[in-house]
């Protein structure tokens, strides 16, 4: 039952834990519901996640990059099956709830569409590419594929995003459709 | 590349961290601690059936209906097909291909019991179990999904309640670290099964190894093709064969208890729409 470490050590881990929960768990989370599309889920993903970091914080605490392993943690909880389930079912219970986030531009809204409109993978990649700034070899590391298919997945996601999203339509980004911009 | 579009998705990012409540660093850290009580809890369990001791003590296999996620009011499920209770051959699962429309499920049969008294527990020795990985349509990720089924072989009407306890053996026939987690993604049922019917229990596991296992050779231990199983508040075990292939996440399986009905006829709703 009593953790096998001295209380003095067992003080600093939580104290580590608690440094990395708060400096990190924010960003973790607008990641992830981008990834994800849902606030609540993302929300429940994000918490299950950094719980499961302090369950094996010893492994993930030397971890090279912690932030990294929570991130990609919450995002296969968020795509676990049976999690999708729970929220198929807290969806009927949410029902008349928005799971969308206030303050947003009509245009975020038609790209928050958009973006849930295509397969999770590769809304994953979209958000760790041109959101998270990673390269193409370091979500090959992350996401545990081969570089080709991330090539692909980001390849197929924009051209999914470019029929609904015009600033994805190409790279001379004409600003037309979704209405105007609100600020600049 | 498109400047404009990963603007964008800072934009909304910032607003949902924003509008998002935090949930309490200690908050976080229970948890975390509940998790790993839980999973000492089972992997003991297991590991003391597995090398064949029958000594699995109520207190920790009992944890099926002594767990404080139960909720307060347990509706009861029956299974059919319950109609014709005559021979158990027919109402063995069927190998209906998961992708395409499957044919009306066990758990479509609504047929009530008319046995006003509870029936017993199943146990192990009523049981024959199965156990099928299938897809959901348009489902991709690190996850493998698969069904427990236990089917009443007895002649008798028995009731399942609770989450299996599983162990994983290896190729070699060895018992494999396994770790069971239990979902709460559905409720807890108790689930009547008629002669011949089956109880169904969502087993998701992941074939993409975790960063430290990613050198291990053969990749996490290699294939498991054989699964011991413990219905709930049972003792003794079912050895099932079954192709589990690559268990990675150190023998992790998420498990939602028995329902009447089978996972792969209800497909989640795809996100998004």
């Amino acid at each position: 039952m009593g953790p096998s470490v001295f209380e003095g050590e067992a003080m600093r881990e939580t104290a580590d834990f608690d440094a990395f929960y708060a400096s990190t768990s924010r960003r973790v989370l607008g990641q992830v519901f981008m990834m994800t599309g849902g606030r609540a889920e993302a929300e429940d993903a994000v918490a299950e996640a950094y719980a499961r970091a302090w369950q094996q914080w010893d492994k993930v605490s030397t971890h090279a990059a912690p932030e990294a392993w929570v991130r990609t943690t919450a995002y296969r909880i968020s795509v676990s099956t049976w999690r999708k389930a729970t929220n198929r079912l807290l969806a009927h219970r949410r029902h008349g709830q928005t799971d969308d986030v206030p303050g947003l531009t009509p245009d975020h809204v038609a790209l928050v569409d958009a973006l849930r409109d295509i397969a999770a993978e590769q809304r994953r990649v979209i958000v760790l590419h041109y959101y998270v700034g990673m390269s193409l070899d370091e979500i090959s590391r992350e996401t545990n594929c081969p570089v080709n298919t991330v090539k692909t997945r980001l390849a197929r996601a924009r051209k999914a995003l470019a029929t609904k999203v015009s600033e994805f339509a190409d790279d001379s980004t004409s600003t037309s459709g979704l209405g105007a911009r609100s600020n600049a | 590349m498109p400047d404009q579009f990963a603007t964008m998705l800072t934009g909304i990012a910032k607003a949902a961290e924003e509008v998002s409540p935090m949930r309490a660093s200690s908050v976080i850290r229970r948890r975390g601690d509940q998790r790993r009580n839980r999973q000492r809890a089972a992997v003991g369990a297991l590991a003391a059936v597995a090398v064949g001791a029958t000594i699995a003590t109520g207190s920790v296999l009992g944890m099926h209906r002594t767990a404080n996620n139960l909720p307060a009011i347990l509706p009861s499920v029956t299974a059919g097909p319950t109609a014709t209770p005559d021979t158990t051959a027919t109402a063995a699962p069927s190998a209906t291909p998961t992708s395409g429309p499957s044919s009306t499920g066990s758990g479509q049969a609504d047929a009530g019991t008319a046995t006003s008294a509870t029936p017993d527990r199943c146990h192990t020795g009523d049981l024959r179990g199965d156990f099928h990985q299938f897809e959901w349509p348009g489902h991709a990720g690190s996850e493998s999904d698969a069904e427990l089924g236990l089917t009443n072989i007895s002649g008798r009407t028995c009731v399942i309640y609770g989450y299996p306890g599983i162990q994983l053996i290896g190729a070699d026939g060895q018992p494999r670290t396994t770790t069971v987690v239990r979902s709460k993604s559905q409720p807890s049922r108790s689930v009547t099964l008629a002669p011949g019917a089956t109880a169904w229990a969502l087993v998701v596991s992941v074939f993409t190894p975790s960063p430290d296992e990613a050198d291990t050779n053969p990749l996490c231990g290699g294939p498991v093709n054989q699964i011991k199983v413990i219905p709930p508040d049972e003792t003794s075990q079912l050895t099932i064969n079954a192709q589990v292939g690559t268990v990675c996440a150190h023998g992790e399986l998420i498990v939602a208890p028995f329902q009447a009905t089978r996972p792969s006829d209800n497909p989640p709703t795809p996100s998004g729409s």
